[in-house]
């Protein structure tokens, strides 16, 4: 049996050209595709989960792109709906089935062989204490601290009263720090 | 203890932020995204999200859900008198997948096959498509009320509603998987002490609360009840062999493969084959990080993810340069036959097979069709049973 490349895009099974893919999609992807993808890793447990996340946000904010009004809002708006369907989409891994069977329980990391030394501990404390965050804790913390908005448009983003937010940024800084501390004693 | 200043946390977290976003093993590039959304709004689930947006439409289709409530009866009546699904693959439990138009569908439990709305779990099906096992708990609201405490395993005829009990599972853990052998005789399951929701703050209705326990699992055991006579098999294993996958599957000559975790070792998962008559386990593919598939519907090959070994073989999991790769062999590992030769990142899990045994599904790859080793990619990032023809 020959080995075979992947040469071919199918949409339906019938074979899909790259020109014919619509050009100003494709611009639109491309612009947000990479932060977003970040973005929802923070928040969901894989990389496949982010991407179906990514790729759910922007095929919603696609066909309801004509309700955006100010231009200046789009990053906001987006990470609006990537946020929300990645938390749902995390949520909705907490099934049964998922937890028994996930394949990501109980793996333990293997580190690059290159981290610096004494790094390795502390990633894999704060790796664990992240991942046992709640996702809309991990939410907050993703957009507050890695992606720079401020508490209020963090509010604004996840739908929650600003306290609330500072709330879940206050429980979710105590566990990380409380994980940075096992890790550095 | 040592103290951890803001500053400090802030620093430490940013950093590590930064470091956790760039895990994206098996994302697709933009250009790929790009793509498949297009194709997603070619398809007819776009078309449908599109209209379905429309304030008239939603209107009108209240109306014709209440015209439609008419039709209710006829439809429940053709499904009782066994009109069957055909050919989807099962996503979710309520959301079917069409290989060959690439169009998914809302579904019922156990595909829309069953006279009954039976709400089940784990369910899988015998390859000719007419019954099907699924696992039980307590607590679960439905139309089969069982009126039984702890989990159970049950088989149901779709042709004529017949349900029968196979296993009380122990009342302190749970079972996982059923599977129909290749002549469908046979159903095997995992049984364990291990409850997947102890210690679960938020464990789903009817589960109630599971608290931990200061001893960890002690015992799982994979067992074989035979449908026609109710003879039970097992076979005693440690909890340094854990199943850690859902890929269960019997081979043409009675014995059953199982993906497990091995040990602590972390991101290990490899492929065990019991003997349920002489008790013998034997790994017919070991391969480091591990190997995980599942036997074809006739019972004699092995589909399965592995990755090709880096030029260093150091032991050490690096993403850039691990190549996954889809091997096929016979059922104890020999004669393997190399399918499909991935990229490195890319991240491929859960072989499933076509019930023709002609094609098989890999999530971070798509349908592979065997013969000709052509791909045809998928617009979802998972796959999952695929339901027999009917």
């Amino acid at each position: 049996m020959a080995v075979r490349d992947r040469t071919i895009e199918q949409d339906g099974g019938r074979p899909m050209a790259a020109a014919h893919v619509d050009a100003a999609l494709e611009a639109f992807v491309v612009e947000h595709y990479d932060r977003l993808l970040r973005l929802a890793r923070l928040i969901c447990r894989d990389a496949v989960d982010a991407t179906d996340a990514v790729q759910a946000g922007l095929e919603q904010a696609w066909r309801r792109r004509s309700s955006l009004r100010d231009p200046e809002r789009r990053r906001a708006w987006l990470d609006r709906i990537v946020v929300r369907e990645a938390i749902r989409i995390t949520r909705r891994r907490r099934t049964m089935v998922q937890r028994i069977f996930g394949l990501d329980q109980g793996v333990e990391w293997i580190e690059p062989a290159d981290a610096p030394a004494g790094s390795v501990e502390l990633r894999i404390e704060l790796r664990a204490a992240f991942e046992s965050l709640s996702p809309e804790q991990r939410a907050v913390v993703a957009l507050h601290l890695y992606a720079g908005h401020s508490v209020a448009a963090t509010a604004d983003i996840v739908g929650a009263p600003v306290e609330t937010v500072r709330s879940r940024l206050r429980l979710a800084r105590e566990r990380l720090r409380h994980a940075l501390e096992e890790a550095v004693e | 203890m040592t103290q951890i200043t803001d500053e400090r946390l802030d620093l430490e977290l940013v950093g590590f932020l930064h470091n956790h976003a760039e895990e994206l093993y098996g994302a697709p590039d933009a250009g790929a995204m790009a793509r498949r959304i297009a194709g997603s709004e070619r398809s007819i689930r776009g078309l449908f999200a599109r209209t379905l947006a429309r304030p008239m439409v939603r209107v009108a289709i209240v109306g014709m859900l209440l015209a439609a409530a008419i039709g209710v009866t006829v439809l429940a009546g053709a499904l009782r008198s066994g009109t069957i699904r055909n050919g989807l693959m099962v996503v979710s439990p309520e959301l079917g997948f069409d290989p060959e138009t690439g169009t998914y569908s809302s579904m019922e439990y156990c595909g829309g096959r069953c006279a009954d709305a039976v709400y089940a779990f784990l369910i899988s099906w015998s390859r000719d498509g007419r019954q099907m096992v699924f696992v039980d708990w307590n607590g679960l609201d439905g139309d089969i009320q069982t009126g039984r405490t702890g989990w159970s395993i049950w088989r149901y005829r779709a042709d004529s509603s017949e349900l029968t009990l196979i296993n009380e599972c122990p009342a302190d853990g749970g079972c996982f998987v059923g599977e129909f052998s290749v002549d469908s005789r046979f159903v095997a399951f995992v049984e364990t002490d291990w409850h997947p929701f102890e210690g679960t703050k938020d464990p789903p209705p009817g589960i109630g609360s599971v608290p931990n326990r200061a001893q960890p699992p002690t015992t799982w055991r994979l067992v074989a009840v035979d449908l026609v006579d109710g003879t039970r098999r097992q076979v005693e294993a440690s909890t340094k062999v854990v199943p850690g996958a859902p890929h269960m599957s019997w081979t043409a000559d009675g014995r059953v493969l199982l993906a497990t975790q091995p040990g602590p070792s972390g991101f290990q998962v490899g492929m065990q084959l019991f003997d349920l008559d002489t008790g013998d386990v034997s790994e017919p593919v070991r391969r480091w990080p591990g190997a995980v598939g599942r036997v074809s519907p006739d019972g004699l090959t092995i589909a399965y993810v592995t990755y090709e070994r880096p030029p260093r073989g150091d032991g050490i999991w690096r993403p850039e340069e691990h190549v996954p790769e889809l091997w096929l062999s016979d059922v104890d590992g020999s004669n393997p036959r190399l399918v499909y030769h991935g990229d490195p990142r890319e991240f491929y899990s859960g072989p499933i097979w076509s019930p023709d045994g002609t094609q098989v599904a890999v999530a971070g790859l798509g349908i592979i069709e065997l013969a000709t080793g052509n791909v045809r990619e998928l617009s979802s990032g998972s796959v999952g049973d695929w339901l027999p023809a009917s």
